[in-house]
């Protein structure tokens, strides 16, 4: 029996209706270890009080019940939060949340206090049972290599590259034009800036390359390069992408890197106000282009800037002696694979393969981004992804079905992590509420929706279901929306065979910002679904 | 008496081929007998009643008020009980009438069939109502095994029978079809997001096939990776492909489902909907296992 804290947040930071947290809190005494309700979650004496009571209960998992995930790793306090519960011993793999705040509190402002609490309960329900499901990940500690990919030619790819060799770290330049690309006001300090570049052996600048291919983690990342047509992998620590304003240009670097869209199209930042070059990947910085409306001089001065901050996150980072990763990984059960190759054929990563003296397919740990498409396709069920297992997706469903109340309109909402769960956050963050049936559920990408589930969330008595994934194109594991679409196709045709309108399931394509879209998508999903339950039965 | 086990097989609704089919092991079979009391089997012997005994085959899903009430009185009378065949183990072919309400049914088969002349739907105290759904027998009471197979092959068949007598469950494997079937691959070992052929087939509108090859690279729906392995890839060595008898394997709880997962990624999803039975191909023998509408 693994031992769980429970750790709620009492949410100051919102105003408006709540329900007694206090009295859902202790309804839990004798579901978790420890049990306990923080003013504030992310203060310096919560996280002290967090890290002794990890200690003296000897916890294997947290929950933590208040803010999202996203907004939790997306923020520097929150980034420092999971970092000490890490430190003091619970595996990155056993600390889960309740997302009280964005998708319950601040998602339904006019609900009574009765749903909110109902839903409360259920979000917290399916973090705690996540507990008793999820394993604990493997983790890998390695020294990093100290080279840097920098990809781009204006001012802040020099720049960037510029501060990097200065402090001994080997850098190469790549992009796909002939040659430099800045602005001629600032040429001659930056040709000064370039001839102290190339005169150090620690610098290489290639004209005409494109990166194509990007597999590995911070510390240590295998890059392909192609030249003219020839081809050739080399190993970086970290990789910048400092482009700036050609963003449009390197459309397919952006799901190579998994970085975000922001409305315009162009990449965003893991939190744009204060970790402004990072990207959502560790070891992955970037250069946003510059607000167009800004004098030339200012822009200038915003893409060097940006270039000292992207290049100081990457020298932190590799100058650490050691780095640690979390082997989040798809598992294979070798005595239930039948070597169909499923799984190789749809690994948009080339992560799986089969051992043809093992009798079974294998996983690359380093090229395998868990994004779970090969645990849905396998047709023998062979696999199981370690961040999101089937047995916990099928786990929150019935939880959820508990939760519903028949007469309300329930829809079962999965939400893929990189853009319709922040969706929803957003919605809940921006003011634009949404109707309370709908339960989210984040799934690791669009490709890790299993037709079985949606076939039980149906058959347990949901109304409708909520596909949330990225907008075309954007999705970070390249492959996960095309194959939940071709999926979809195929359910379709099953739920109707069944008797269930298949207009019941819908797909929403949406970016981690319309918050606003994804509230009112919902609302007309249970709108539509209301009409339809009247009228023809099912 | 005797210190043999009793062994009786009984049938639900069903076609009675498992039962054909244990009468196939031949004289493989007067081994088996050998070792046990047979109270019943009605391809074997002339027994009304029910007895008691220590292991029952059952064969045939529960279809009927009939069956229902056969099963309990099996239950309860006997030690081991082990479902025969897929209509036991998933609800089998018979299963497929759970895409249709009775009443729909009954209208087809008696009133609306192309045959059909005057046609009356049959009633009377002897006629055993049908319930709403077929039922697989584990969905009524509890089972202490499954021998799957539309029939189990006979050489599963007294495999699983063996291990009874030796107190264990039958053996069930952990691996998907694809693990026996020794087809070759060719598109399907390289990544790349097209599917492996450009539409779908029925085996009969192939003019050759090849034997040697995966049938899915052919375009043939074949349901093997979906399905458990033990039937020794029968179908598929004589080139034909799997249809699914042996139901989804350990890990999957709806072998439509996951089919269709798997499918979506290797033949044209477009093709596969015009063909207009993607839920047929897909639950032929375990539609009532999945959906356990009430």
């Amino acid at each position: 029996m693994k031992k769980v804290g429970l750790f709620f947040c009492q949410a100051p930071c919102i105003e408006g209706p709540k329900f007694d947290l206090q009295y859902l809190a202790d309804s839990y005494q004798d579901s978790a270890a420890t049990v306990h309700v923080f003013h504030e979650m992310l203060s310096r004496s919560s996280i002290d009080t967090m890290v002794r009571l990890i200690s003296t209960h000897k916890l294997d998992a947290v929950v933590l019940a208040g803010c999202s995930p996203e907004f939790i790793k997306s923020t520097i306090g929150g980034e420092a939060l999971l970092e000490e519960l890490m430190s003091s011993g619970v595996n990155p793999n056993m600390i889960f949340h309740a997302n009280l705040r964005e998708q319950c509190l601040l998602a339904h402002p006019k609900a009574t206090e009765e749903v909110l609490f109902r839903k409360a309960r259920a979000l917290t329900d399916v973090a705690l049972a996540s507990a008793s499901i999820y394993k604990p990940c493997e983790v890998i500690d390695e020294p990093p290599h100290r080279k840097v990919l920098v990809v781009g030619a204006g001012e802040a790819a020099l720049l960037a590259a510029y501060h990097l060799v200065r402090n001994n770290l080997r850098v190469n330049i790549v992009h796909p034009f002939d040659d430099w690309r800045y602005a001629s006001e600032y040429r001659s300090d930056m040709n000064l800036s370039r001839t102290k570049l190339e005169g150090s052996h620690l610098f290489n600048f290639r004209t005409a390359t494109e990166v194509i291919d990007v597999a590995g983690w911070a510390g240590d990342y295998e890059v392909t390069l192609t030249r003219e047509g020839e081809s050739a992998k080399e190993r970086y620590g970290a990789i910048i992408a400092a482009v700036g304003k050609d963003y449009p240009v390197f459309q397919h670097l952006w799901s190579l890197l998994q970085i975000d869209f922001n409305a315009d199209g162009a990449p965003q930042a893991r939190n744009q106000h204060t970790l402004a070059t990072r990207s959502a990947v560790n070891g992955i910085s970037i250069v946003l282009p510059s607000n167009a409306a800004l004098s030339t001089d200012d822009q200038f001065r915003d893409q060097s800037l940006q270039a000292g901050s992207a290049a100081m996150d990457i020298m932190t980072l590799l100058y650490a002696p050691w780095m640690r990763h979390n082997v989040a990984v798809s598992r294979v059960a070798s005595n239930e694979c039948g070597l169909c190759r499923t799984c190789t054929k749809v690994c948009a990563f080339n992560a799986c393969s089969i051992d043809e003296r093992l009798k079974t397919s294998i996983v690359d740990i380093r090229r395998c981004k868990s994004c779970g498409n090969c645990v849905v396709a396998c047709p023998a069920g062979a696999r199981d992804l370690i961040t999101n297992p089937t047995g916990h997706i099928s786990k929150a469903i019935e939880i959820f079905q508990r939760a519903r109340k028949p007469e309300e309109t329930n829809i079962m909402a999965f939400l893929c992590a990189g853009c319709a769960y922040r969706a929803a956050d957003a919605a809940g963050m921006d003011g634009h509420p949404y109707p309370a049936g709908l339960y989210p559920l984040k799934v690791v990408c669009g490709g890790r929706v299993d037709m079985q589930h949606i076939l039980q969330a149906f058959e347990t008595g949901f109304d409708g279901v909520l596909l949330g994934c990225c907008r075309e194109g954007h999705c970070h594991n390249l492959v996960g929306h095309l194959y939940l679409d071709r999926r979809v196709v195929l359910i379709r045709n099953i739920l109707e065979s069944r008797g269930i309108n298949p207009e019941r399931l819908r797909i929403l394509d949406i970016s981690p910002h319309e918050g606003e879209l994804f509230a009112k998508a919902a609302g007309e999903f249970t709108e539509e679904i209301q009409r339809m339950t009247k009228g023809e039965g099912r | 008496m005797t210190a043999k086990p009793r062994l009786a097989i009984f049938a639900l609704t069903g076609c009675s081929g498992c039962q054909i089919a244990l009468v196939d092991l031949k004289a493989e079979l007067l081994e088996v007998l050998e070792k046990v009391a047979l109270t019943k089997c009605s391809t074997l012997m002339d027994i009304k009643e029910f007895p008691e005994a220590d292991i029952t085959l059952l064969e045939g899903c529960v279809a009927s008020e009939k069956d229902v009430a056969a099963v309990r009185q099996i239950r309860n009378r006997t030690g081991k009980l082990i479902p025969m065949g897929s209509c036991a183990c998933f609800g089998g072919i018979p299963g497929m009438r759970n895409f249709f309400p009775v009443e729909a049914i009954m209208r087809r088969s008696f009133l609306e069939s192309e045959s059909t002349v005057d046609g009356r739907i049959p009633v009377g105290p002897r006629l055993p109502a049908l319930i709403p759904h077929v039922r697989p027998v584990d969905q009524v009471v509890p089972v202490e095994g499954y021998i799957p197979g539309c029939p189990p092959t006979t050489t599963y068949l007294r495999a699983g029978l063996l291990n009874l007598l030796e107190g264990k469950a039958p053996d069930l494997s952990d691996k998907n079809l694809c693990s026996q079937c020794g087809r070759n691959h060719k598109k399907m070992t390289t990544t790349d997001f097209e599917f492996i052929t450009e539409t779908t087939f029925a085996p009969c509108e192939l003019e050759e096939i090849d034997a040697t090859l995966c049938f899915l690279e052919q375009g043939v729906p074949c349901l093997g990776l979906a399905t458990r392995a033990g039937c020794e890839a029968s179908c598929l060595k004589g080139n034909l492909p799997c249809r699914g008898c042996m139901g989804p394997t350990t890990d999957a709880f709806d072998q439509g489902a996951k089919w269709v997962n798997a499918l979506a990624s290797l033949l044209p999803a477009g093709s596969l909907s015009l063909m207009d039975d993607v839920p047929g191909l897909g639950y032929r023998f375990t539609l009532s296992m999945s959906a356990k509408q009430k």
